[in-house]
């Protein structure tokens, strides 16, 4: 049986334990009700006091009893729907890393054995095949790296071969190589540098940051993607603002957005592939760097507004950012 | 050459599996039309005339199933191979339900593929050239139409899926002869597949459900012991 079907088994059964409950409270209360009234008229009949008081209690505390267990009935189906969700999150996850595993070797696959069936291959073609194949491992790359990046994020060594680097050092070429990644030119990343900071940061898993951030303005964009990424010093951080252009998101949407294996699902981007994995792993690196992100939806401006701090160096959270780069002595 | 004029439309939203695919198929001398996504597969069907379907089933807008169901509704004979990186035997299962004839999964050999795709349009090249006579078959109460694989046996009237459909059709076309179990596998099923005689007999089976007055004791498609099977019109 399907997991749908094994749901709608589990929902059904606690309506019909809520459904139970409410029976037996209402014929508790019927009951109640019945025996208060026939107590009543023996009062009035005969003239015996019968004194109602502790029935009055025995009702209170049998209401609070029944509310109580409704109550835990109703976070047990809180949890429950809340495990539902975690695991259709999970198998869609499944399904999406799959496709996004098997399509490339699938390429990769073909292209090879075109190149064995077929002799005269021109040179363009085979040019043309190379450049698919590398692409294609690069894709491989970034989804096996991804997926270990959260592996080393759940058991706290999500950064390493930290390093104490200027910003302006480090992010600009970064920027650069990530510009030649995505075949972006200057005019859709503009990049203002304006820190004269250091920082301590693991550089593979800091462009892991900025390729997650790039990769969902590409993907989410319908034109060409328009990024703004400006870097300032402020008192104790680095501050890089990350500005893209696209469609944007609810703020229903913004708020789950940094959460394992949620994807937003939108008509407007039929085409966005993906794992779920890109702002979770952004989120777990900057705060492995001591770091802090966070986003919003511009005002009068479509788009979203990453805002990332790093602790500069030496000035802020020194001893975390020591002991940082004592780890990987 | 075989392949000449044939037209497959391919539904694939990677941009550099699809070059690679339609590279191979041209090489091959087939005709290749491609679109990314559901709605331009569906439009490009209305709009032209294809010999066969490469369907992905993760794509844009509406997914591969829905594409291929509605393929299917408007053409029951239309060949729909569906390629896709899912593996579950319910995918597989769903895809073959909703009309796909074949599935392939990723990664697959390029000579799998192509072997594929030429036995599809032999095949069906087969079914729609077989004598036009054939369109409409009469035997005892049963009427049979192959253009949209409607039935009537009786006061029933129900549907035959293609393969019950091209089955039928092949023993009508050899009526009164004795044909070989082999026979049916290499002209009705890709002898390639993991099919085995047993599946013959399962189809057969139906068939029979569906036109012989005693399924048991048939009297249009007989039992020949260790020869095959004799489809006859008359009592």
């Amino acid at each position: 049986m399907s997991r749908k079907y094994s749901s709608a088994k589990h929902i059904v059964i606690f309506i019909i334990v809520q459904g139970a409950w409410l029976a037996v409270l209402g014929l508790w209360i019927a009951r109640y009700v019945s025996n208060h009234m026939f107590l009543k008229e023996i009062d009035q009949r005969y003239a015996i006091h019968i004194g109602t008081g502790g029935n009055v209690a025995v009702l209170v505390i049998g209401l609070a009893l029944i509310t109580a267990a409704i109550a835990g009935m109703g976070i047990l189906f809180r949890y429950l729907n809340f495990h539902f969700h975690q695991t259709r999150l999970y198998d869609n996850f499944i399904a999406s890393i799959t496709h996004e595993l098997k399509t490339p070797l699938a390429s990769i696959q073909l292209y090879l054995e075109t190149l064995k069936s077929y002799k005269d291959v021109s040179e363009k073609e085979l040019n043309s095949f190379i450049e698919n194949m590398e692409n294609e491992t690069r894709r491989l790359n970034k989804m096996i790296t991804s997926i270990l990046e959260v592996g080393r994020l759940e058991t706290s060594s999500a950064v390493h071969n930290c390093q104490i680097k200027e910003v302006s050092e480090i992010i600009p070429p970064m920027i650069d190589d990530l510009r030649s990644q995505y075949h972006l030119s200057k005019n859709q990343i503009k990049l203002q540098c304006n820190s004269h900071s250091q920082f301590v940061i693991d550089q593979l898993a800091v462009r892991l940051v900025f390729e997650n951030l790039i990769d969902n303005s590409v993907k989410y964009s319908i034109d060409d993607p328009q990024i703004e990424i400006t870097i300032n010093d402020s008192a104790k951080t680095v501050k890089i603002l990350y500005r893209d252009h696209g469609h944007g998101i609810s703020p229903m949407q913004l708020k789950k957005i940094f959460r394992k294996f949620y994807r937003i699902t939108n008509g407007q981007y039929p085409n966005v592939k993906g794992t779920g994995l890109g702002l979770y792993l952004v989120k777990g690196i900057v705060s492995a760097h001591g770091g802090h992100v966070a986003v919003c939806i511009p005002e009068k401006s479509t788009g979203l507004q990453f805002t990332i701090e790093f602790p500069r160096y030496p000035i802020h959270r020194r001893h975390y950012l020591n002991r940082l780069l004592k780890s990987d002595k | 050459m075989e392949t000449a004029n044939n037209r497959i439309l391919l539904v694939e939203d990677e941009e550099i599996l699809a070059d690679g695919i339609i590279f191979n198929l041209k090489k091959n001398g087939y005709l290749v039309d491609w679109v990314k996504d559901g709605k331009a597969a569906l439009e490009n069907y209305e709009n032209n005339r294809y010999d066969l379907i490469l369907l992905d089933i993760m794509i844009p807008y509406i997914d591969g199933f829905e594409v291929a169901g509605q393929i299917r509704k408007q053409s029951p004979t239309m060949p729909i191979l569906m390629i896709t990186a899912r593996t579950a035997i319910k995918d597989r299962v769903k895809g073959l339900e909703v009309g796909a004839d074949d599935y392939l999964t990723k990664p697959f050999h390029l000579e799998e593929l192509l072997a594929r795709i030429r036995v599809m349009i032999r095949r069906n090249e087969w079914f729609r050239k077989s004598s036009p006579q054939t369109d409409k078959i009469h035997f005892g109460d049963n009427e049979i139409n192959f253009q949209n694989f409607s039935c009537h046996s009786g006061k029933k009237s129900f549907r035959l899926t293609q393969k019950e459909a091209m089955l039928m059709k092949y023993l009508f076309e050899h009526k009164d002869q004795i044909v070989s179990r082999q026979d049916l596998l290499e002209n009705v099923w890709d002898i390639s597949a993991d099919i085995e005689t047993r599946t013959v007999d399962i189809f057969i089976a139906r068939l029979r459900k569906y036109f012989e007055p005693d399924p048991k004791n048939p009297i249009y498609i007989k039992s020949i012991r260790s020869a095959g099977y004799l489809f006859t019109c008359r009592k």
